[in-house]
């Protein structure tokens, strides 16, 4: 089975939560997978907000370490 | 550079929100002319269509489009992007729709696709929460049920959607 790599921006987080709402509908998820995967997404959003706060405080921002999408 | 697109919001229920379209306060079936920023999208994806009148406009909002939506001229305003910390508060928002629906789902408010993939939806859901309760949240339509309670249970439950009084004994034992 081919593996499916997420893109390491926000949009390929949009695009992991947007997967997984289709999938869902169309039963090809579970709710148990959908909350993990809601769940995982937001600890990268709440480790990537920390990195901004952090560098916010050292003038350093956007820092470097946050890929927006173009 | 800007272009126009008319978005026509499809029938059925909204990806991200799960309400049904056509109902409520807001006319889903109303389409939204969006004028796209520079800092937009090339052409409107695919997947704002599955979206209803409000989600869309939220989803969109954070890319800094200009939404002209009539009748609705209170949405007729501009969401300025700010960069990151934008985006953070939109994928938030995202993950916690995400949730949401995974619970709704779980606790029966939702039809959904039987789990054993006949590709029926499951009926609307007085008895399913049980179903659910015993199969791990895994639900499934109103005949695998049936199957399966008749296989699994052949000692109190009977038939299909006959509830013994041992089936209602149980049930309110879960509660």
């Amino acid at each position: 089975m081919k593996k499916k790599k997420i893109e390491r921006t926000t949009d390929g987080l949009t695009d992991l939560l947007f997967d997984e709402m289709e999938n869902l509908i169309n039963g090809e998820s579970t709710p148990q997978m959908a909350r993990a995967k809601a769940h995982v997404a937001k600890t990268i959003l709440s480790v990537k907000k920390l990195e901004i706060d952090v560098a916010q405080l050292n003038n350093d921002y956007p820092p470097k370490s946050i890929k927006l999408a173009a | 550079m800007i272009k126009k697109y008319n978005l026509k919001i499809k029938d059925g229920y909204c990806l991200v929100c799960h309400r049904p379209k056509g109902n409520g306060c807001l006319d889903f079936s109303k389409e939204l002319q969006l004028i796209i920023t520079d800092y937009g999208f090339s052409s409107v994806p695919e997947k704002f269509y599955d979206l209803c009148y409000q989600c869309a406009i939220r989803c969109l909002s954070w890319k800094g489009i200009r939404i002209l939506s009539q009748p609705y001229d209170n949405y007729n305003y501009m969401y300025p992007n700010n960069g990151p910390l934008k985006e953070i508060d939109f994928i938030n928002w995202l993950a916690d729709q995400l949730e949401i629906f995974s619970k709704r789902i779980t606790n029966g408010e939702l039809p959904y696709r039987c789990h054993a993939y006949c590709g029926k939806y499951g009926e609307k859901h007085i008895c399913s929460n049980y179903a659910i309760d015993i199969l791990d949240d895994h639900p499934l339509c109103h005949q695998h049920k049936t199957i399966y309670l008749e296989r699994k249970l052949p000692k109190i439950y009977k038939g299909p959607y006959q509830e013994s009084k041992t089936v209602k004994l149980a049930k309110l034992l879960i509660q």
